[in-house]
Protein backbone atom coordinates (compact mmCIF):
# COMPACT_ATOMS: atom_id res chain seq x y z
CA UNK A 1 0.00 0.00 0.00
CA UNK A 2 1.49 3.43 -0.73
CA UNK A 3 1.65 6.74 1.28
CA UNK A 4 -1.13 8.49 -0.84
CA UNK A 5 -3.49 5.42 0.29
CA UNK A 6 -2.47 5.65 3.85
CA UNK A 7 -3.21 9.47 3.78
CA UNK A 8 -6.48 8.83 1.51
CA UNK A 9 -7.34 6.11 4.85
CA UNK A 10 -6.63 8.72 6.92
CA UNK A 11 -8.30 11.03 5.79
CA UNK A 12 -11.40 9.04 6.60
CA UNK A 13 -10.99 9.58 9.95
CA UNK A 14 -12.37 13.00 9.46
CA UNK A 15 -15.44 10.89 8.52
CA UNK A 16 -17.51 10.99 11.89
CA UNK A 17 -17.05 14.34 12.48
CA UNK A 18 -18.65 15.92 9.11
CA UNK A 19 -21.13 13.36 9.74
CA UNK A 20 -21.97 14.64 12.85
CA UNK A 21 -23.81 17.24 11.39
CA UNK A 22 -25.89 14.74 9.19
CA UNK A 23 -27.71 13.00 12.23
CA UNK A 24 -31.55 13.35 13.42
CA UNK A 25 -32.00 13.63 16.44
CA UNK A 26 -33.35 10.33 17.13
CA UNK A 27 -30.51 8.86 17.89
CA UNK A 28 -29.81 11.23 20.86
CA UNK A 29 -33.49 10.98 22.10
CA UNK A 30 -33.32 7.14 23.07
CA UNK A 31 -31.69 5.42 25.63
CA UNK A 32 -28.16 3.58 24.22
CA UNK A 33 -28.67 -0.10 25.26
CA UNK A 34 -26.03 -1.87 26.97
CA UNK A 35 -24.33 -3.73 24.10
CA UNK A 36 -24.29 -0.16 21.92
CA UNK A 37 -20.62 1.32 22.30
CA UNK A 38 -20.02 4.54 23.92
CA UNK A 39 -17.64 5.40 21.26
CA UNK A 40 -15.62 4.42 17.80
CA UNK A 41 -11.63 4.01 17.50
CA UNK A 42 -9.48 3.91 14.96
CA UNK A 43 -5.96 3.56 15.12
CA UNK A 44 -3.01 3.39 13.09
CA UNK A 45 -0.23 1.25 13.21
CA UNK A 46 0.88 0.05 17.23
CA UNK A 47 1.04 -4.03 16.44
CA UNK A 48 -2.74 -4.46 16.22
CA UNK A 49 -3.08 -3.61 12.68
CA UNK A 50 -1.37 -1.04 9.85
CA UNK A 51 -5.53 0.23 10.51
CA UNK A 52 -7.60 -1.17 13.19
CA UNK A 53 -11.25 -0.05 14.20
CA UNK A 54 -12.89 -1.05 17.40
CA UNK A 55 -16.83 -0.50 19.59
CA UNK A 56 -15.88 1.15 22.28
CA UNK A 57 -16.90 0.76 25.76
CA UNK A 58 -16.27 3.31 28.76
CA UNK A 59 -16.13 2.49 32.58
CA UNK A 60 -15.60 3.98 35.67
CA UNK A 61 -16.56 7.89 34.56
CA UNK A 62 -13.93 6.77 31.47
CA UNK A 63 -11.29 5.75 33.50
CA UNK A 64 -11.26 2.46 32.01
CA UNK A 65 -12.10 1.60 28.54
CA UNK A 66 -12.51 -1.62 26.88
CA UNK A 67 -12.14 -1.69 22.65
CA UNK A 68 -12.80 -4.60 20.17
CA UNK A 69 -10.21 -4.23 17.45
CA UNK A 70 -10.41 -5.66 13.93
CA UNK A 71 -7.14 -5.21 12.12
CA UNK A 72 -5.94 -5.13 8.78
CA UNK A 73 -2.25 -5.61 8.10
CA UNK A 74 -1.83 -5.60 3.89
CA UNK A 75 0.50 -8.19 2.16
CA UNK A 76 3.61 -5.87 1.97
CA UNK A 77 6.20 -8.86 1.14
CA UNK A 78 4.76 -11.44 2.67
CA UNK A 79 2.70 -13.72 0.81
CA UNK A 80 -0.74 -12.84 2.32
CA UNK A 81 -2.24 -10.21 4.25
CA UNK A 82 -3.13 -10.44 8.71
CA UNK A 83 -6.58 -10.21 10.01
CA UNK A 84 -6.37 -9.99 13.44
CA UNK A 85 -8.75 -9.04 16.47
CA UNK A 86 -7.22 -7.66 19.28
CA UNK A 87 -9.19 -6.48 22.65
CA UNK A 88 -7.48 -3.73 24.74
CA UNK A 89 -8.44 -2.19 27.93
CA UNK A 90 -6.86 1.21 28.59
CA UNK A 91 -6.80 2.75 31.72
CA UNK A 92 -5.99 6.57 32.15
CA UNK A 93 -5.00 7.53 35.77
CA UNK A 94 -5.18 10.97 35.46
CA UNK A 95 -8.41 13.36 34.87
CA UNK A 96 -8.29 15.40 31.49
CA UNK A 97 -6.51 18.66 31.95
CA UNK A 98 -8.34 21.53 30.65
CA UNK A 99 -6.62 23.47 28.03
CA UNK A 100 -8.18 26.54 26.07
CA UNK A 101 -11.38 26.58 24.33
CA UNK A 102 -13.21 23.39 24.14
CA UNK A 103 -9.76 21.14 24.48
CA UNK A 104 -8.68 19.28 27.10
CA UNK A 105 -5.49 16.80 27.71
CA UNK A 106 -5.50 13.24 28.81
CA UNK A 107 -1.92 13.30 30.21
CA UNK A 108 -1.80 9.47 30.16
CA UNK A 109 -3.41 6.52 28.49
CA UNK A 110 -2.16 2.76 29.30
CA UNK A 111 -2.75 -0.07 26.97
CA UNK A 112 -2.84 -3.44 27.32
CA UNK A 113 -3.96 -5.72 24.37
CA UNK A 114 -4.61 -9.52 23.17
CA UNK A 115 -4.21 -10.23 19.38
CA UNK A 116 -5.33 -13.24 17.78
CA UNK A 117 -4.46 -13.71 14.52
CA UNK A 118 -6.61 -15.72 12.09
CA UNK A 119 -4.55 -18.08 10.08
CA UNK A 120 -3.72 -21.14 10.00
CA UNK A 121 -0.25 -20.90 10.55
CA UNK A 122 -0.62 -18.96 13.76
CA UNK A 123 -1.61 -21.90 15.71
CA UNK A 124 -2.68 -22.03 19.24
CA UNK A 125 -1.39 -25.44 19.70
CA UNK A 126 1.71 -26.64 18.68
CA UNK A 127 2.12 -30.13 16.90
CA UNK A 128 2.15 -32.93 18.47
CA UNK A 129 5.19 -34.03 17.00
CA UNK A 130 7.68 -31.90 19.36
CA UNK A 131 9.98 -33.93 21.64
CA UNK A 132 8.52 -31.73 24.28
CA UNK A 133 5.61 -30.13 25.39
CA UNK A 134 7.80 -26.40 26.25
CA UNK A 135 10.21 -27.01 22.65
CA UNK A 136 8.68 -23.36 22.00
CA UNK A 137 7.48 -21.74 25.26
CA UNK A 138 4.43 -18.57 23.52
CA UNK A 139 1.62 -19.04 21.73
CA UNK A 140 1.47 -17.77 18.04
CA UNK A 141 -1.56 -17.11 17.41
CA UNK A 142 -1.92 -14.63 20.50
CA UNK A 143 -0.06 -11.75 20.96
CA UNK A 144 -0.13 -9.27 24.06
CA UNK A 145 0.65 -5.94 23.64
CA UNK A 146 1.44 -2.55 25.80
CA UNK A 147 0.92 1.11 25.55
CA UNK A 148 1.77 4.26 26.70
CA UNK A 149 0.73 7.89 25.54
CA UNK A 150 -1.56 10.87 26.08
CA UNK A 151 -4.35 12.06 24.27
CA UNK A 152 -5.68 15.56 23.26
CA UNK A 153 -9.53 15.55 23.07
CA UNK A 154 -11.99 17.89 21.79
CA UNK A 155 -15.74 18.31 23.06
CA UNK A 156 -18.08 18.81 20.46
CA UNK A 157 -21.43 20.36 22.10
CA UNK A 158 -22.92 21.36 18.74
CA UNK A 159 -22.98 18.12 17.85
CA UNK A 160 -25.81 16.23 18.40
CA UNK A 161 -24.34 12.36 17.90
CA UNK A 162 -21.25 12.88 18.70
CA UNK A 163 -20.22 14.47 22.62
CA UNK A 164 -16.39 14.54 21.30
CA UNK A 165 -13.21 13.48 19.91
CA UNK A 166 -9.87 12.22 21.11
CA UNK A 167 -6.49 12.13 19.51
CA UNK A 168 -4.08 9.96 20.96
CA UNK A 169 -0.65 9.29 20.24
CA UNK A 170 1.14 6.22 21.92
CA UNK A 171 4.52 4.01 22.32
CA UNK A 172 3.98 0.42 21.87
CA UNK A 173 5.63 -3.10 22.58
CA UNK A 174 4.98 -6.35 22.32
CA UNK A 175 5.81 -9.73 24.49
CA UNK A 176 8.33 -11.14 22.24
CA UNK A 177 10.61 -8.28 21.73
CA UNK A 178 10.30 -7.70 25.40
CA UNK A 179 11.65 -11.24 26.07
CA UNK A 180 14.30 -10.91 23.36
CA UNK A 181 15.84 -7.42 25.20
CA UNK A 182 15.60 -9.25 28.37
CA UNK A 183 17.36 -11.63 27.26
CA UNK A 184 20.20 -9.58 25.16
CA UNK A 185 20.80 -6.05 27.07
CA UNK A 186 22.23 -5.18 23.80
CA UNK A 187 18.62 -4.11 22.18
CA UNK A 188 18.02 -0.63 22.77
CA UNK A 189 14.85 0.80 24.06
CA UNK A 190 14.01 2.53 20.64
CA UNK A 191 14.50 -1.32 18.77
CA UNK A 192 11.77 -2.69 21.01
CA UNK A 193 9.41 0.18 20.59
CA UNK A 194 7.61 1.69 18.00
CA UNK A 195 4.68 4.85 17.53
CA UNK A 196 1.00 4.27 16.99
CA UNK A 197 -2.00 7.49 16.36
CA UNK A 198 -5.49 6.69 17.22
CA UNK A 199 -9.06 8.90 16.55
CA UNK A 200 -11.32 8.17 19.14
CA UNK A 201 -14.99 9.80 18.61
CA UNK A 202 -17.70 9.22 21.69
CA UNK A 203 -21.15 9.08 21.31
CA UNK A 204 -23.41 11.30 23.24
CA UNK B 1 -26.30 21.20 5.44
CA UNK B 2 -22.87 22.63 5.00
CA UNK B 3 -23.72 26.05 6.08
CA UNK B 4 -23.13 24.40 9.58
CA UNK B 5 -19.36 23.77 9.47
CA UNK B 6 -17.61 26.95 10.42
CA UNK B 7 -15.60 27.64 7.06
CA UNK B 8 -12.57 29.18 8.77
CA UNK B 9 -12.09 25.65 10.98
CA UNK B 10 -13.05 22.27 9.86
CA UNK B 11 -12.46 22.35 5.91
CA UNK B 12 -8.75 23.89 6.48
CA UNK B 13 -7.88 21.55 9.43
CA UNK B 14 -8.81 18.57 8.14
CA UNK B 15 -6.47 18.51 4.74
CA UNK B 16 -3.88 20.07 7.19
CA UNK B 17 -3.93 17.34 9.42
CA UNK B 18 -3.44 14.61 6.87
CA UNK B 19 -0.39 16.51 4.88
CA UNK B 20 1.07 16.71 8.45
CA UNK B 21 0.16 12.75 8.98
CA UNK B 22 1.31 11.80 5.49
CA UNK B 23 4.79 13.42 6.17
CA UNK B 24 5.51 11.64 9.75
CA UNK B 25 4.70 8.41 7.85
CA UNK B 26 7.22 9.26 5.37
CA UNK B 27 9.41 10.60 8.21
CA UNK B 28 9.39 7.89 10.61
CA UNK B 29 9.65 4.41 10.25
CA UNK B 30 8.84 3.64 13.51
CA UNK B 31 5.45 2.51 12.85
CA UNK B 32 4.81 -0.93 13.69
CA UNK B 33 1.89 -2.64 12.33
CA UNK B 34 2.61 -6.40 13.77
CA UNK B 35 5.15 -8.55 14.81
CA UNK B 36 4.27 -10.69 11.95
CA UNK B 37 4.65 -7.99 9.47
CA UNK B 38 6.99 -8.53 6.42
CA UNK B 39 7.92 -4.84 5.41
CA UNK B 40 11.28 -4.87 3.52
CA UNK B 41 13.91 -2.19 2.25
CA UNK B 42 14.83 -3.29 -0.32
CA UNK B 43 18.58 -4.51 0.76
CA UNK B 44 16.47 -6.53 3.19
CA UNK B 45 14.96 -8.83 -0.15
CA UNK B 46 16.44 -11.77 -1.79
CA UNK B 47 19.54 -12.03 0.33
CA UNK B 48 20.75 -15.76 -0.59
CA UNK B 49 19.99 -15.01 -4.45
CA UNK B 50 21.91 -11.98 -4.59
CA UNK B 51 24.85 -13.15 -2.34
CA UNK B 52 24.90 -16.54 -4.56
CA UNK B 53 25.32 -14.31 -7.58
CA UNK B 54 28.23 -12.57 -5.59
CA UNK B 55 30.05 -15.19 -4.79
CA UNK B 56 29.59 -17.03 -8.22
CA UNK B 57 30.90 -13.57 -9.76
CA UNK B 58 34.15 -13.50 -7.51
CA UNK B 59 35.72 -15.45 -10.42
CA UNK B 60 37.24 -18.46 -8.43
CA UNK B 61 38.82 -20.90 -9.96
CA UNK B 62 39.25 -24.61 -9.01
CA UNK B 63 42.81 -24.30 -8.24
CA UNK B 64 42.55 -21.02 -5.66
CA UNK B 65 42.41 -21.64 -2.14
CA UNK B 66 38.52 -20.86 -1.02
CA UNK B 67 38.21 -19.77 2.45
CA UNK B 68 34.45 -19.77 3.87
CA UNK B 69 33.15 -18.68 7.41
CA UNK B 70 30.14 -21.24 8.97
CA UNK B 71 28.37 -20.12 11.96
CA UNK B 72 24.88 -20.69 13.39
CA UNK B 73 22.24 -19.90 15.65
CA UNK B 74 22.20 -16.66 16.12
CA UNK B 75 18.93 -16.32 17.00
CA UNK B 76 18.47 -13.35 19.68
CA UNK B 77 21.93 -12.79 20.82
CA UNK B 78 22.33 -9.80 19.41
CA UNK B 79 25.88 -8.33 21.20
CA UNK B 80 27.50 -11.84 20.46
CA UNK B 81 26.36 -10.98 16.81
CA UNK B 82 27.41 -7.78 16.32
CA UNK B 83 31.05 -8.76 18.07
CA UNK B 84 31.44 -11.92 15.61
CA UNK B 85 30.41 -9.68 12.54
CA UNK B 86 33.01 -7.09 13.52
CA UNK B 87 35.75 -10.03 14.31
CA UNK B 88 34.98 -11.47 10.43
CA UNK B 89 35.24 -8.05 8.99
CA UNK B 90 38.68 -7.19 10.26
CA UNK B 91 40.37 -10.74 11.14
CA UNK B 92 39.28 -13.16 7.96
CA UNK B 93 39.96 -13.06 4.69
CA UNK B 94 37.12 -15.58 3.85
CA UNK B 95 35.47 -15.34 0.95
CA UNK B 96 31.96 -15.89 2.05
CA UNK B 97 30.26 -16.44 5.32
CA UNK B 98 27.55 -19.27 5.42
CA UNK B 99 24.65 -19.66 8.62
CA UNK B 100 23.75 -22.77 9.83
CA UNK B 101 20.14 -21.22 11.01
CA UNK B 102 17.93 -19.79 13.42
CA UNK B 103 18.66 -16.44 12.99
CA UNK B 104 15.86 -15.27 14.83
CA UNK B 105 14.28 -16.76 17.47
CA UNK B 106 10.26 -16.07 16.82
CA UNK B 107 10.68 -15.84 12.82
CA UNK B 108 9.89 -12.18 13.00
CA UNK B 109 10.88 -10.39 9.42
CA UNK B 110 11.94 -7.38 12.52
CA UNK B 111 14.35 -9.65 14.29
CA UNK B 112 16.42 -10.83 10.46
CA UNK B 113 16.34 -7.25 9.97
CA UNK B 114 18.81 -6.34 13.20
CA UNK B 115 20.96 -10.01 11.81
CA UNK B 116 20.90 -8.46 8.38
CA UNK B 117 22.35 -4.91 9.60
CA UNK B 118 25.32 -6.47 11.55
CA UNK B 119 25.94 -9.34 8.48
CA UNK B 120 25.97 -6.94 5.54
CA UNK B 121 29.03 -5.24 7.11
CA UNK B 122 31.54 -8.09 7.28
CA UNK B 123 32.88 -6.80 3.39
CA UNK B 124 31.77 -10.69 1.74
CA UNK B 125 28.51 -12.15 1.15
CA UNK B 126 26.74 -14.06 3.42
CA UNK B 127 24.09 -17.13 2.42
CA UNK B 128 21.83 -18.25 5.34
CA UNK B 129 19.64 -22.00 5.53
CA UNK B 130 16.46 -21.80 7.32
CA UNK B 131 16.18 -22.98 11.27
CA UNK B 132 12.78 -24.43 12.95
CA UNK B 133 12.68 -20.37 14.75
CA UNK B 134 13.09 -19.01 11.32
CA UNK B 135 10.18 -20.85 10.44
CA UNK B 136 7.77 -20.48 13.39
CA UNK B 137 5.21 -17.72 13.65
CA UNK B 138 5.12 -15.86 10.42
CA UNK B 139 8.77 -16.82 9.23
CA UNK B 140 8.06 -18.72 6.45
CA UNK B 141 6.76 -15.62 4.70
CA UNK B 142 9.76 -13.21 6.21
CA UNK B 143 12.59 -16.01 5.41
CA UNK B 144 11.06 -16.46 1.53
CA UNK B 145 10.68 -12.86 1.10
CA UNK B 146 13.95 -11.72 2.96
CA UNK B 147 16.49 -14.41 1.57
CA UNK B 148 14.85 -16.92 -0.85
CA UNK B 149 13.90 -20.30 -1.57
CA UNK B 150 14.26 -22.76 1.24
CA UNK B 151 16.75 -25.59 -0.56
CA UNK B 152 19.04 -23.90 -3.12
CA UNK B 153 22.66 -24.56 -4.23
CA UNK B 154 25.55 -23.02 -5.29
CA UNK B 155 29.20 -23.79 -7.09
CA UNK B 156 32.31 -21.71 -6.51
CA UNK B 157 35.85 -23.26 -7.53
CA UNK B 158 35.58 -26.87 -7.11
CA UNK B 159 33.32 -27.08 -4.44
CA UNK B 160 29.31 -27.25 -4.09
CA UNK B 161 27.63 -25.73 -1.73
CA UNK B 162 23.54 -26.88 -1.31
CA UNK B 163 21.29 -25.70 1.39
CA UNK B 164 19.09 -27.84 2.36
CA UNK B 165 15.83 -27.50 4.59
CA UNK B 166 15.27 -29.82 7.54
CA UNK B 167 12.87 -28.33 9.97
CA UNK B 168 10.57 -31.61 9.64
CA UNK B 169 7.96 -30.61 12.60
CA UNK B 170 7.66 -26.78 11.25
CA UNK B 171 6.96 -27.70 7.41
CA UNK B 172 4.61 -30.53 8.38
CA UNK B 173 6.67 -33.21 7.99
CA UNK B 174 7.36 -32.26 4.19
CA UNK B 175 10.67 -31.48 4.75
CA UNK B 176 13.97 -32.28 4.14
CA UNK B 177 13.38 -33.04 0.58
CA UNK B 178 15.52 -35.72 -0.35
CA UNK B 179 14.80 -36.34 -3.66
CA UNK B 180 15.89 -32.89 -4.47
CA UNK B 181 19.10 -33.66 -2.52
CA UNK B 182 19.87 -36.40 -4.65
CA UNK B 183 19.08 -34.67 -7.74
CA UNK B 184 21.42 -31.72 -6.30
CA UNK B 185 24.27 -34.64 -5.82
CA UNK B 186 24.14 -36.20 -8.67
CA UNK B 187 24.40 -32.93 -10.52
CA UNK B 188 27.70 -32.34 -8.21
CA UNK B 189 29.54 -34.96 -9.53
CA UNK B 190 31.61 -32.99 -11.57
CA UNK B 191 33.35 -31.06 -7.98
CA UNK B 192 35.93 -32.37 -5.83
CA UNK B 193 33.98 -31.13 -2.96
CA UNK B 194 30.79 -31.27 -1.50
CA UNK B 195 29.56 -29.58 1.28
CA UNK B 196 25.42 -30.27 2.37
CA UNK B 197 24.27 -27.25 4.75
CA UNK B 198 21.29 -27.94 6.71
CA UNK B 199 20.21 -26.66 10.12
CA UNK B 200 18.48 -29.33 11.78
CA UNK B 201 21.29 -32.71 11.68
CA UNK B 202 19.66 -36.26 11.21
CA UNK B 203 20.67 -37.68 14.85
CA UNK B 204 18.29 -34.78 16.29
CA UNK B 205 14.37 -36.55 16.58
CA UNK B 206 13.48 -33.53 15.25
CA UNK B 207 14.58 -34.05 11.63
CA UNK B 208 12.18 -36.78 11.52
CA UNK B 209 13.23 -40.05 12.15
CA UNK B 210 11.92 -41.92 8.76
CA UNK B 211 13.89 -39.24 6.88
CA UNK B 212 17.50 -39.48 8.70
CA UNK B 213 18.47 -43.49 7.19
CA UNK B 214 17.68 -42.24 3.57
CA UNK B 215 20.05 -38.95 4.49
CA UNK B 216 23.01 -40.88 5.93
CA UNK B 217 22.57 -43.26 3.32
CA UNK B 218 22.61 -40.48 0.50
CA UNK B 219 25.58 -38.64 2.44
CA UNK B 220 27.58 -41.62 2.30
CA UNK B 221 26.58 -42.75 -1.29
CA UNK B 222 27.59 -39.28 -2.84
CA UNK B 223 30.38 -39.30 -1.11
CA UNK B 224 30.03 -36.26 0.37
CA UNK B 225 32.83 -33.55 2.30
CA UNK B 226 31.26 -32.27 5.12
CA UNK B 227 27.49 -33.09 6.36
CA UNK B 228 27.38 -28.96 8.13
CA UNK B 229 24.86 -28.71 11.04
CA UNK B 230 23.65 -26.06 14.04
CA UNK B 231 20.90 -26.39 16.31
CA UNK B 232 21.96 -28.04 19.03
CA UNK B 233 24.33 -24.81 20.37
CA UNK B 234 27.38 -26.60 20.93
CA UNK B 235 30.69 -27.69 18.73
CA UNK B 236 30.47 -31.23 17.94
CA UNK B 237 32.43 -33.40 15.04
CA UNK B 238 31.82 -36.85 14.78
CA UNK B 239 31.46 -39.84 11.81
CA UNK B 240 28.13 -41.55 11.71
CA UNK B 241 26.90 -44.21 9.45
CA UNK B 242 29.95 -45.11 7.45
CA UNK B 243 32.49 -44.24 9.69
CA UNK B 244 34.01 -41.57 6.80
CA UNK B 245 31.94 -38.51 5.94
CA UNK B 246 32.68 -36.11 8.94
CA UNK B 247 29.21 -34.26 10.25
CA UNK B 248 29.98 -30.99 12.14
CA UNK B 249 27.68 -29.40 14.14
CA UNK B 250 28.63 -25.50 15.03
CA UNK B 251 27.84 -23.49 18.38
CA UNK B 252 25.95 -21.10 18.50
CA UNK B 253 26.60 -17.52 18.72
CA UNK B 254 26.21 -17.05 22.19
CA UNK B 255 29.45 -19.79 22.34
CA UNK B 256 32.06 -17.06 20.60
CA UNK B 257 32.95 -19.29 18.48
CA UNK B 258 33.04 -19.82 14.27
CA UNK B 259 34.36 -22.15 12.01
CA UNK B 260 36.61 -21.07 8.87
CA UNK B 261 37.64 -23.67 6.36
CA UNK B 262 40.11 -23.94 3.72
CA UNK B 263 39.27 -25.58 0.55
CA UNK B 264 43.14 -26.41 -1.66
CA UNK B 265 42.16 -28.85 -4.28
CA UNK B 266 40.34 -31.41 -2.08
CA UNK B 267 42.28 -30.53 0.94
CA UNK B 268 39.62 -29.62 3.43
CA UNK B 269 40.80 -28.27 6.77
CA UNK B 270 38.80 -26.15 9.43
CA UNK B 271 39.42 -23.81 12.56
CA UNK B 272 37.69 -22.87 15.04
CA UNK B 273 37.64 -19.07 16.09
CA UNK B 274 37.27 -17.48 19.34
CA UNK B 275 36.25 -14.13 19.26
Amino acid sequence: MNLKTIALLLCLTAVPALASAQTTDISSATARKWYAPDAVTLQFAGNIGMLSIAPSYSFAQDRLNAELFYGYVPRFDAEEALHLFTLKGIYKPFRPVTLKGNFSLTPLRFGLGLSYYFRSQFSTNWSNAYPTSDYYWWTSSLRLTGSLGPALNYSLPGSQSFSGLSLYGEMNTYDLIVTSAFKDESLTTWEILSFSLGLRASFR
Amino acid sequence: MLKKLSPRSRPATVPVLCLFLALLIQACDEFEYSPYEVRLEEDEKAINTRNIARIEALGISPEDTLRFVLTADLQGFYEENEAMAKHIRENQDSDFVLVGGDLTDFGLAKEFKLIHEDFKTIGVPYVAVIGNHDAVNNGHEAFLAMYGVFDTSFAVGNSKFILLNTNYIEFDKRVPDLDWLEKELKAAAGYENVFVLSHIPPQNYEFGEEKSGRYYQLISDYDVTYSLHGHNHNFDLYFPYDGKVPYMQTGAAEDREYIVFTVIGDEVSFERVMF
